[in-house]
C-alpha cells in the first residue's frame, strides 16, 4: 500500500516536471518529437533506478559510517556523471540509431537535476532501498510521461501560426503551465 | 577594459541565461515562489558561478581536455558544498525554504555552460566578470519572476503586504511558474527585439 | 595539457584530493556556527513552546524526538518535545511542540520547513489553521489527522500534504511526551493516598515495597507495591493500601500497558474492579474474580487484565498478613 501511494504520488500527484521542477531543460530542450521524447524518457529512466540503487548504498554504507555526510553533493554527482557515461558506452554498442536521435542530451543526463535531485529526495526522505528504488523509477516514469505528452503537443504547435515573440521556449513554457494545471487535479488522489 | 565591460552586461542582456540561453530552468521554476527565495537562489548561484569561473581559467592549462568536465564537475560541486555550509551556518530559513535547490546548483547548466564556453578560453579577469555579468543577469531575472509571481499569488512584495487577501494562490504553485516565465520571457523578447 | 592517461589519472586526483580538502576545512570552520544557529532556533523555539519556567532539564531522547523538561524549582512545568515529519510537500517538517503536564499543547513553533510561499509555508504564519486546531486543546482528545482523512485537523488551504506532515510530526511528539510524562508519574506522592497520618516511612518486607503511614506513633496504614506479569501486555504495578485492620483503603495503579479502552480502565477513579474491593477486608472475602467464583467484579471485556489486577492485589494482601502477625 506504502509503495503504491509513492507511485502513483511520483507519477502524478507529484510529477517530478509538472508539480517539483526538475527536469525542466530536457523537458524543454527534448520535447520536439515523440519518438526523441520516449527514447529520452527511457535512457532516464534507467539511469535513475540503477543510480538510486548506488546512491543508497553509498549513502547508508559509507558516507553516514564514515560522518561525512557533507560530502553527499560531490559524491552523487561524480557517481552519476559515471553512470551516464557507462550507459552511453553501451547505449553507443547496443543501439546505435537510439544513440543517434538522442545526441547530445545523452550527456546531459548528468546535468539533468531530476537525477541528482531524486537522489537527494530519496535520502531526505529516508526511504528505504526498496522504497528509493520504486520512488526513483516511478519518478522518471512521471518524467518520461510529462515529456511524451508535451513532444505530442508540440508536434502539433509545430504547423500552427504563432507570433514571432511567442514561437518556441514561451509558448513551450505556457503550454507546459496549462499541463501543469491539469496535472493539479491529481494531487486529491494521494 | 571596454571588452571587458562587454562581456559583464552581455551576461546581463544578450546573453541573459534565463530568457536568452533558456538555462538554468529548474531553479528558475521551482524557487522563485516569492522574490527573497528567488534572489537568494540567485545570489548562491552567482558565488558558484564566479568562484569556479575563476578556478577553471585559472586551471584551463593544466587539466587534460579529455576530463575536463569530470574536473570542471569536481570544482563546481565543492563551490556548491561550501555555499550549502556558508548558508546553513548563517542563513539558516533561507536554506531550509530553498532546501534541495541549493544542492542543484551543481547541475545548473549555466555554470557547466559557461565554464566549457567560457572560462576554459579566457583569462581569469575575463572569467570572472563573465560570471559577475551572467549571475547578475541571472539573479535580476529570479528576482523579477520571484515578485511577479509573490504580487499576483500572495499580494506582497518582499514579504509586505501590497494589498489585503492575498491573491491568486495558482501563480505561487507550479503552474505559475511556467505561465509567468513564458509571458516574462515574450515581454522580454519584445523589448530586446526594439531596441536593436 | 595532453591527455595521456598518467596525466588525466594524475590531474583529476589532484583536484579531487584538493576540492575535498577544501571542503572539509570550510566544514570543520562552519561546523561550529552551525551548531550555534541550531542551538539559538532550539532555544528561541523552547521559550515560545513553554509556559513561563525557572530551568530548564537536560534533553532526553524518546521515540525518535527530543524531549526537554521545564522546571519551576522541583517541579515540572511543561515539555518541550522536537519532532518530524520527512513527509512534507518538499522534504522534511521539524517542530518543537509544548505540553503542560496534564497534557494540553501548550504552543507550537516550526523549526524548519521548506513548503510552498503562500500555502504550505503557512504553518509558520501567526495564527494559521494547523496551530488553532492544536493549542491550547487537550492532546489525549485530539484525533490527529486532518478532516480530509477523519480527523480533528484544520488543514492549511490547499496544502493538504504540508498539513497532514504537520499533523503526524505533532503526534510523534504526544507519543514522546506520553513516554516521558508517564515514567516521571511512577514517582508519585504515596503520602496523599494514604490514611490521615503525621508520618511515612519505606521499609523491605520479603522483596516488596511497603510504605507504613502512622500517627502519634502507631501504624495506621500499609501502602503495599505489587505486580504481576500475567496482564494482557504484561506488567501490572500497583499500590495497594490498607488500614491497620487489612480494609483496602485504596489502590493505585502505578504501571500498566492494557489495551485503551479496555484494560486501561483500571487507571480510571471508579472502575469495577476498585469498587468491588475498597472497604472491603480481604480476610472476609474471595480474592478472584466473579466468573471464577470470588468477589471481584471484572472491567468489561478485559477478564485477563482484571485477573492480573486482582492477583496483584493478592500479593499485596499477603505481604500485608506477614506485616500483621
Amino acid at each position: 500500500m506504502e509503495l503504491f501511494a509513492i507511485i502513483i504520488g511520483s507519477i502524478f500527484a507529484n510529477n517530478v516536471v509538472f508539480s517539483q521542477s526538475l527536469g525542466i531543460c530536457p523537458f524543454l530542450g527534448v520535447s520536439n518529437k515523440v519518438g526523441t521524447a520516449a527514447g529520452m524518457g527511457a535512457a532516464v529512466t534507467f539511469v535513475m533506478a540503477i543510480s538510486s540503487l548506488v546512491v543508497y548504498l553509498l549513502q547508508y554504507y559509507v558516507l553516514v559510517p564514515l560522518g561525512m555526510e557533507y560530502m553527499q553533493t560531490i559524491v552523487f554527482i561524480l557517481v552519476i556523471a559515471a553512470l551516464v557515461q557507462m550507459v552511453e558506452i553501451v547505449l553507443k554498442k547496443i543501439s546505435p540509431a537510439l544513440y543517434q536521435a538522442l545526441g547530445i542530451f545523452l550527456p546531459l543526463i548528468t546535468t539533468n537535476c531530476a537525477v541528482l535531485g531524486v537522489a537527494l529526495l530519496l535520502v531526505q526522505k529516508e526511504y528505504n532501498l526498496l522504497e528509493s528504488v520504486v520512488y526513483a523509477t516511478s519518478i522518471a516514469l512521471g518524467f518520461a510521461l510529462a515529456l511524451v505528452i508535451m513532444a505530442g503537443l508540440r508536434e502539433r504547435l509545430e504547423i500552427t501560426g504563432v507570433p514571432k515573440a511567442v514561437k518556441g521556449v514561451p509558448i513551450a513554457l505556457i503550454t507546459a503551465g496549462i499541463l501543469a494545471l491539469a496535472f493539479m487535479g491529481f494531487s486529491g488522489l494521494v | 577594459m571596454g571588452k571587458n565591460l562587454k562581456v559583464f552586461t552581455d551576461g546581463i542582456l544578450k546573453n541573459n541565461p534565463t530568457f536568452v540561453l533558456v538555462l538554468g530552468m529548474c531553479p528558475t521554476l521551482a524557487t522563485t515562489t516569492s522574490a527573497l527565495n528567488g534572489m537568494g537562489m540567485g545570489v548562491a548561484t552567482l558565488f558558484v558561478l564566479v568562484m569556479s569561473n575563476i578556478v577553471i581559467s585559472l586551471l584551463k592549462s593544466v587539466i587534460p581536455d579529455k576530463v575536463r568536465i569530470p574536473a570542471y564537475i569536481v570544482v563546481i560541486s565543492s563551490f556548491v558544498t561550501v555555499v550549502q555550509l556558508l548558508m546553513q551556518a548563517y542563513v539558516q530559513d533561507l536554506y531550509n525554504t530553498l532546501g534541495v535547490f541549493i544542492p542543484l546548483i551543481v547541475v545548473n547548466c549555466i555554470i557547466l555552460g559557461r565554464a566549457e564556453a567560457f572560462a576554459s578560453k579566457n583569462g581569469v579577469w575575463a572569467s570572472a566578470l563573465d560570471g559577475l555579468g551572467i549571475g547578475l543577469g541571472f539573479t535580476l531575472s529570479l528576482t523579477a519572476i520571484g515578485i511577479v509571481r509573490e504580487v499576483l499569488g500572495n499580494g506582497q512584495i518582499f514579504g509586505m503586504d501590497i494589498w489585503q487577501g492575498g491573491g491568486a494562490l495558482v501563480f505561487v504553485l507550479s503552474p505559475g511558474a511556467f505561465f509567468v516565465l513564458g509571458y516574462l520571457m515574450i515581454l522580454f523578447r519584445r523589448l530586446t527585439a526594439k531596441t536593436n | 595539457m595532453k591527455s595521456s592517461l598518467k596525466n588525466m589519472v594524475l590531474m583529476l586526483f589532484v583536484i579531487a584530493l584538493v576540492c575535498s580538502g577544501a571542503v572539509a576545512m570550510v566544514y570543520k570552520v562552519t561546523e561550529e556556527p552551525i551548531r550555534q544557529a541550531k542551538i539559538k532556533k532550539n532555544q528561541e523555539a523552547l521559550e515560545l513552546v513553554l509556559p513561563a519556567f525557572g530551568s530548564l532539564a537536560e534533553a532526553q531522547e524518546v521515540g525518535g524526538c527530543v524531549v526537554t523538561e521545564a522546571l519551576v524549582g522541583q517541579d515540572v512545568v511543561g515539555y518541550a518535545v522536537k519532532s518530524s515529519s520527512p513527509n512534507g510537500f518538499n522534504g522534511a517538517i521539524d517542530l518543537m511542540v509544548g505540553f503542560l503536564p496534564d497534557g494540553t499543547i501548550n504552543n507550537i513553533e516550526v523549526l524548519a520547513q521548506a513548503e510552498t510561499p503562500g500555502l504550505g509555508a503557512n504553518m509558520s504564519a501567526k495564527d494559521n489553521a494547523l496551530i488553532g486546531s492544536f493549542k491550547q486543546k487537550d492532546a489525549s482528545k485530539l484525533n490527529m489527522t486532518v478532516k480530509k482523512d477523519g480527523g480533528d485537523v484544520d488543514a492549511l488551504t490547499a496544502a493538504t500534504i504540508s498539513s497532514r506532515a504537520y499533523a503526524e510530526a505533532v503526534a510523534l511528539a504526544y507519543e514522546a511526551f506520553k513516554m516521558v510524562s508517564a515514567s516521571s508519574e511512577e514517582v508519585f506522592n504515596s503520602a496523599s493516598v494514604m490514611p490521615a497520618h503525621d508520618e511515612v516511612f519505606t521499609s523491605e518486607i520479603d522483596g516488596a515495597i511497603v510504605h507504613t503511614a502512622t500517627l502519634e506513633g502507631h501504624a495506621v496504614g500499609y501502602g503495599i507495591e505489587a505486580s504481576s506479569q500475567k496482564g494482557f501486555n504484561g506488567l501490572v504495578r500497583l499500590f495497594v493500601v490498607f488500614d491497620a485492620e487489612g480494609v483496602i483503603y485504596d489502590i493505585v495503579v502505578l504501571e500498566q500497558n492494557e489495551t485503551p479502552g479496555l484494560g486501561s480502565k483500571m487507571c480510571e477513579p471508579d472502575n469495577a474492579l476498585i469498587k468491588s474491593l475498597k472497604g472491603k477486608n480481604l480476610a472476609r472475602v474471595k480474592l478472584a474474580l466473579r466468573s471464577e467464583g470470588g468477589a471481584v467484579d471484572a472491567i468489561s471485556s478485559a477478564t485477563i487484565s482484571s485477573r492480573a489486577y486482582t492477583e496483584a492485589v493478592a500479593e499485596a494482601w499477603q505481604v500485608f498478613k506477614k506485616i500483621n502477625l
